[in-house]
């Protein structure tokens, strides 16, 4: 039998975007319901297996890949969304990011953010990391970048009492991080708001412009729901928000314009031992033209899958993991992406290929972490071919932008897709208007990455989160 | 009525029993190519505890990409039929290991795609807590000296 649902606002997702418009809603007094695909997974559920973790807590099980299966697309699938499984890492897009927005006809502006991203950071704590949990990894970066002539900065993150674990990317076992589920989820369930984990919308249902009920199933029998609100907000992240709405029929522009910032890695081989899987993942990066270079270091099961090399090559390099820095370069792609639903089967896909800029960028980003490395006394750079291929000199730095031609050649993906709902008020470009309503509709909206009308080239949540509290203002405003 | 891609995979491939993610025949091409891809890694995980690490995580994913895997188990199984006449598991670790080098290194599209399975094969070995050792270097977090001091509750470690 169909369970039914009535609410004031509906939000569909729980992650940066929907956290944020669902505790805006609640504390207003509203009946709000946050629908949430994946498990609600709190602190002490958590391990520290990347095994156990990554199928629980990714969406797809972390098996996410674009159409041409040559780049790996995260995002978190759990209570919290992608805010869980991230490093917290708040950066602001540059103020030239707003004004190509507001040149594509969305109403954004720089002060608006300023404002939104100053109330966001203060809510989390944003802070640097403190510098005992800082990595050598980091600290090579910072001091080779420098002495390159870069400027390198430090992260502003909302990591609470982060204990420097290195383990961010499969959730906080301490319950340090300040992340959507233990913040905005939080508080907007101490206001009243429910949360539905393990539930699906299948489909939203409307009719001349209005959005008249959700079709869901809930729960492992995915039993049928039905759920009906005056407002609904699209909130499923950057791919599922467009899967949704055009698994419902909603095709104005919707799945256009998908940008990634997407990249790969590099590795420098030291001759001391670094052992910086034992800190913070990231503590400091770099922003260059179009790209913005993070160093890193993973967990020992995506160390793995990130190191280059077949058979012997792979394992002799891992032998060498704690003498190895990591460093990815990410570069905001174009947008050139597409969510579409397969013709024939009806599934999501996501379908993209950098352009011949982005990976003349990409090329561009690898080559100043190898420069970085080298000045910071790397002995050797490998590079991000699938086939270990290794710079010994400074000299030899131009084979960079010889070692590939296509981002098939090399491990590449990206945890931070944006777009496919593009905002513009002009009814040609975009999916969403300027006040987050889908086009064509008076009561169904979308807060998250997806209405970013180009890449913003930064770690993405900031953002989300300032841009769903500027939303929440002119959503709630006619609830 | 439309049927999705996966309802039309799970209807093709194999049947598999109540509680597991993977046909017998697909993991056993995981076991036979971590025979390949680990042979020297520093990992002392046997290529059956690699396949039934795989199969965990598939079943702990909730079956939503584990067709995908399947899919992928298939291919590598019956692609080597068009250069060898048999399939991967029929083959010797010598001749499994010249078709990596010969066809999925340097081969094109679909030998790139069937090469992914040493991504499946990583992350069954690595994915198990015997990875962290002194050959790799990785402590556990509960054995990190740091954190077995002042630790306000007991780490959970994986199996």
């Amino acid at each position: 039998m169909t369970r039914h649902e009535t609410v004031d606002v509906c939000v569909i997702g729980s992650g940066a975007g929907g956290s944020v418009v669902a505790w805006e809603a609640a504390k207003r007094g509203l009946r709000t319901l946050v629908i949430e695909r994946g498990p609600y997974v709190r602190a002490e559920d958590l391990t520290h297996s990347e095994l156990e973790m990554i199928p629980h807590l990714y969406k797809d099980g972390g098996l996410q890949l674009n159409t041409a299966m040559d780049m790996f697309i995260m995002q978190g699938s759990c209570v919290g969304g992608s805010t869980v499984i991230s490093n917290m890492v708040l950066l602001r897009a540059s103020d030239d990011v707003f004004a190509t927005w507001r040149g594509l006809g969305a109403d954004v502006s720089t002060e608006a953010m300023r404002v939104a991203y100053d109330d966001v950071e203060m809510r989390l704590g944003a802070c640097e990391p403190d510098d005992d949990v800082v990595s050598r990894t980091s600290h090579l970066f910072l001091d080779g970048a420098r002495a390159i002539g870069r400027t390198p900065r430090w992260m502003m993150k909302s990591l609470g009492k982060c204990r420097g674990c290195g383990n961010c990317n499969v959730g906080c076992t301490f319950g340090a991080k300040r992340d959507a589920l233990t913040t905005y989820i939080r508080w907007a369930e101490d206001a009243g708001a429910r949360v539905l984990p393990d539930t699906n919308v299948e489909a939203i249902t409307h009719r001349n412009g209005r959005v008249t009920g959700l079709r869901c199933t809930t729960g492992r029998r995915r039993e049928p729901l039905e759920v009906r609100a005056r407002q609904v907000v699209v909130a499923a992240g950057a791919v599922g928000s467009s899967a949704l709405l055009l698994a419902s029929g909603i095709h104005r522009n919707v799945g256009t314009r998908v940008s990634f910032n997407a990249g790969a890695m590099m590795i420098g081989d030291f001759a001391q031992p670094l052992d910086s899987y034992d800190a913070d993942q990231m503590s400091v990066y770099l922003e260059g033209d179009g790209w913005c270079i993070e160093a890193t270091h993973n967990p020992i099961m995506s160390t793995a899958l990130t190191t280059p090399g077949w058979l012997g090559e792979h394992g002799a390099l891992l032998r060498r993991q704690r003498h190895l820095a990591y460093a990815g370069a990410l570069v905001a792609t174009e947008a050139v992406g597409r969510v579409v639903q397969s013709p024939v089967w009806g599934h999501e896909e996501t379908r993209f290929a950098a352009t011949d800029r982005d990976v003349t960028r990409l090329k561009d980003g690898l080559r100043t972490i190898a420069e970085a490395f080298f000045a910071a006394g790397a002995t050797r750079i490998v590079l991000p071919t699938h086939r270990v291929q290794t710079i010994d000199s400074p000299r030899d730095l131009d084979r960079v932008s010889t070692c590939f031609r296509s981002t098939r050649e090399i491990s590449f993906g990206s945890a931070h897709p944006q777009g496919g709902n593009p905002m513009s008020d002009d009814p040609r470009l975009g999916a969403v208007r300027s006040d987050f309503s889908v086009h064509g509709f008076d009561n169904l909206f979308v807060a998250d990455a997806s209405v970013f009308p180009s890449c913003i080239g930064v770690n993405p949540i900031d953002t989300i989160m300032a841009l769903a509290s500027i939303a929440s203002g002119r959503i709630l405003a006619r609830a | 009525m439309k049927f999705r891609l996966e309802e039309v995979a799970y209807r093709v491939l194999p049947r598999v029993e109540p509680g597991r993610a993977l046909a017998h025949a697909e993991w056993l091409v995981i076991v036979k190519a971590a025979e390949v891809f680990l042979d020297g890694a520093p990992v002392p995980v046997s290529p059956e505890t690699v396949a039934d690490n795989v199969e965990r995580f598939l079943v702990r994913a909730g079956g939503n990409r584990a067709w995908r895997i399947r899919a992928l188990c298939v291919m590598v199984e019956l692609l080597p039929l068009s250069v060898c006449g048999r399939r991967f598991t029929q083959l010797s670790i010598a001749e499994r290991r010249r078709l990596v080098e010969e066809r999925m290194i340097a081969g094109g599209r679909l030998w790139s795609v069937v090469g992914k399975i040493r991504f499946i094969v990583r992350m069954g070995a690595y994915g198990d807590a015997r990875a962290a050792n002194a050959e790799t270097g990785f402590v556990p977090i509960p054995l990190r000296r740091r954190f077995r001091k002042n630790d306000p509750q007991p780490m959970q470690v994986a199996s």
